[in-house]
């Protein structure tokens, strides 16, 4: 028992590859991303179920495909035309745990002609980490999505956390673009300032070995600088703590995220993120970015803080506490936990004056699908986007 | 998975001291204090590093302890123990990629273990087992600038030791103890000479 209690089940888990022989699109042609669009919808499993349940969901994300089971399990394919053949090759992760593969898929290369109808069978099979033991699958094209606006937010929590055994550290730059791949359209990232008041990416108050490699950086984050952090430690990927310019520069230029939620760890941090939202905001609205980017109230002091500042009125906030501190903020969407219930009717209210709600965190299934079917909700944030890209994209 | 080991060695040693006699209520005021001072080693993999590597680096040293248990003569007494332990050491005089130009390093981490320990004894043998936290402390120096910082972190211990007589009620203990502190990911073993005093009647 005291051996088990040993083992760091944070430590990042890398993603599987291809071997260089056997990757079969390194001279593939790129297949368009409208062509991929096309691929999108909801899929019978018609052979392989144990990995993926009955049916899955299939989402186009640049030039790759992602495959979001109804077990927790997802996939990422990247994609290129070879010969006759659309092929498809990636990965696949259990959302829930820390197994790992790899995975291949392929289709006719004139698949155009079947998309949108039952003849649609793509087949494949996964693989352990090491491209061995294959088993086969088939999937059966069923039907289009319900809702294709892709305006549904899926905000991956942290970008994703440490303990479920995802390739990055969260809160790191590196998880930043993956969240997306697994079915995210948003990302909530959390801040707070060091002791010569940078704001950087961190979670908790303290430096805990569940976050940082390194020994010599111990308790409160604020008693460190930001030379310090970078000299004495490291987040368990081994990248430095990032700061939030850091993060927003790799969102514009890494990713296609639709929001953003900057949930601020203490309110003293708030007036020195406001003026990086709103340069970050001016930035992206230059290169023809469509993002919306919310600093997160959730407390009064919060509030006090952010209203007591004048830079407040160009920096969009979300409200984490009742409808009447998201009137008082002046919040453009309000995040209420998920514990709460579904506050239905606070929920249509704040919804009827134009503005978002977004629970957080949901990360049961059941859960899950009760706050989608309530319909009064604009997004989730979660520890399991592909579990609520499934369960958002698979409803009939 | 922490707070199982705690309630399973808690609950062991709850029903087992509910077996035996009361000790306290032969000599309900009289306590008995050891201590001793020894050199751990570290023996685990090294899965916390420093950030920045190089350097001189020292892991492990010198520990000193203190026990304070309710009885030399049954055969499960429980008691508290403290002391202190080295931990670690970075000295690094290059530069660093830390974006921050030359960094220069002087770190120490250093431990408090505050515990409950549990002692079965007889025949001179001593056997311990102990639960509680270490207050961890890092003294470091970074761009000239020091910064002195604590966190607590669960830990266990396993000890074993032989009751050397040395007259008037004194005695000395040569103990080897394992160390483990959790979340810090680092196990010690520790050879160490206590001394034990008469006891002590309140």
């Amino acid at each position: 028992m005291i051996f088990c209690a040993c083992v760091d089940d944070n430590l990042p888990l890398p993603i599987p590859e291809w071997g260089e022989n056997v990757d079969q699109l390194k001279n593939a042609v790129p297949i368009p991303e409208e062509l991929l669009h096309k691929l999108e919808g909801v899929y019978k499993v018609q052979q392989g179920k144990g990995l993926f349940g009955d049916q899955v969901v299939l989402r186009q994300f640049a030039h790759k495909i992602t495959l979001a089971c109804q077990t927790g399990t997802y996939f990422v394919f990247k994609s290129g035309f070879v010969d006759s053949l659309a092929i498809f090759q990636g990965y696949w992760r259990f959302d829930l745990g820390t197994q790992t593969g790899l995975a291949d898929l392929k289709v006719k290369k004139d698949f155009n002609a079947q998309t949108g109808d039952s003849s649609l069978v793509l087949s494949g099979s996964f693989y352990n980490n090491n491209g061995n033991n294959g088993t086969p699958f088939e999937l059966k094209f069923i039907r289009k999505f319900k809702d294709t606006s892709n305006t549904f937010l899926i905000l991956d929590h942290h970008g994703g956390r440490n303990e479920y055994g995802l390739p990055y550290s969260e809160n790191s730059l590196g998880i930043i673009p993956i969240a997306e791949e697994i079915g995210a359209n948003g990302i909530e990232l959390d801040v707070r300032l060091t002791k010569d008041n940078v704001p950087i990416l961190f979670h908790d108050d303290n430096l805990i070995t569940n976050l940082v490699n390194g020994e010599f950086a111990l308790g409160p984050v604020n008693n460190y600088t930001l030379a310090q952090l970078r000299a004495l430690c490291t987040l368990k990927d081994g990248s430095p703590i990032p700061t939030l310019q850091e993060a927003f520069e790799v969102i514009l230029s890494q990713t296609s995220y639709q929001s953003l939620w900057l949930d601020i760890k203490t309110p003293e941090t708030v007036s020195y993120v406001l003026p990086l939202q709103i340069a970050f905001l001016k930035e992206a609205k230059l290169s023809g970015r469509a993002i919306e980017c919310w600093v997160g109230l959730t407390t009064t002091e919060h509030i006090t803080n952010y209203l007591a500042d004048t830079l407040h009125t160009l920096a969009p906030s979300i409200c984490e506490l009742d409808p009447s501190d998201v009137e008082r903020a002046g919040s453009v969407a309000w995040g209420p936990r998920w514990t709460q219930g579904s506050l239905s009717n606070e929920a249509m209210q704040i919804r009827n004056e134009g503005k978002k709600v977004i629970y957080w965190t949901l990360d049961k299934a059941e859960f899950i699908t009760a706050f989608i079917n309530h319909g009064n909700l604009d997004g989730i944030l979660t520890d399991h986007p592909a579990l609520v890209s499934y369960h958002y994209y698979s409803r009939n | 998975m922490k707070y199982c080991i705690l309630i399973i060695l808690t609950s062991i040693s709850s029903v087992t001291f509910a077996q035996t006699k009361d000790p306290f209520l032969a000599k309900p005021f009289e306590i008995y204090i050891d201590g001793g001072i020894g050199y751990a080693k570290n023996i685990s993999a090294g899965i916390v590093s420093s950030a920045s590597g190089g350097g001189v680096y020292t892991n492990g040293g010198i520990s000193a302890l203190v026990r304070v248990r309710g009885s030399r003569n049954s055969f499960i007494t429980f008691g508290l123990e403290s002391g202190w332990q080295y931990i670690s050491h970075l000295e690094e005089r290059k530069a660093s990629a830390t974006g921050f130009g030359k960094t220069d390093i002087t770190a120490t981490l250093s431990g408090i273990p505050i515990m409950g320990v549990v002692t079965i004894q007889d025949y001179h043998i001593e056997m311990h087992a102990s639960v509680g936290f270490y207050d961890l402390i890092s003294h470091s120096t970074t761009f000239n600038i020091p910064v002195t910082s604590n966190t607590f972190d669960m830990a266990f211990t396993l000890a074993a030791g032989y009751q050397i007589p040395i007259g008037n009620n004194y005695i000395l203990v040569p103990e080897f103890r394992w160390t483990r502190i959790n979340d810090l990911q680092k196990s010690f073993l520790t050879l160490a000479l206590r001394l034990g005093l008469p006891p002590f009647a309140l």
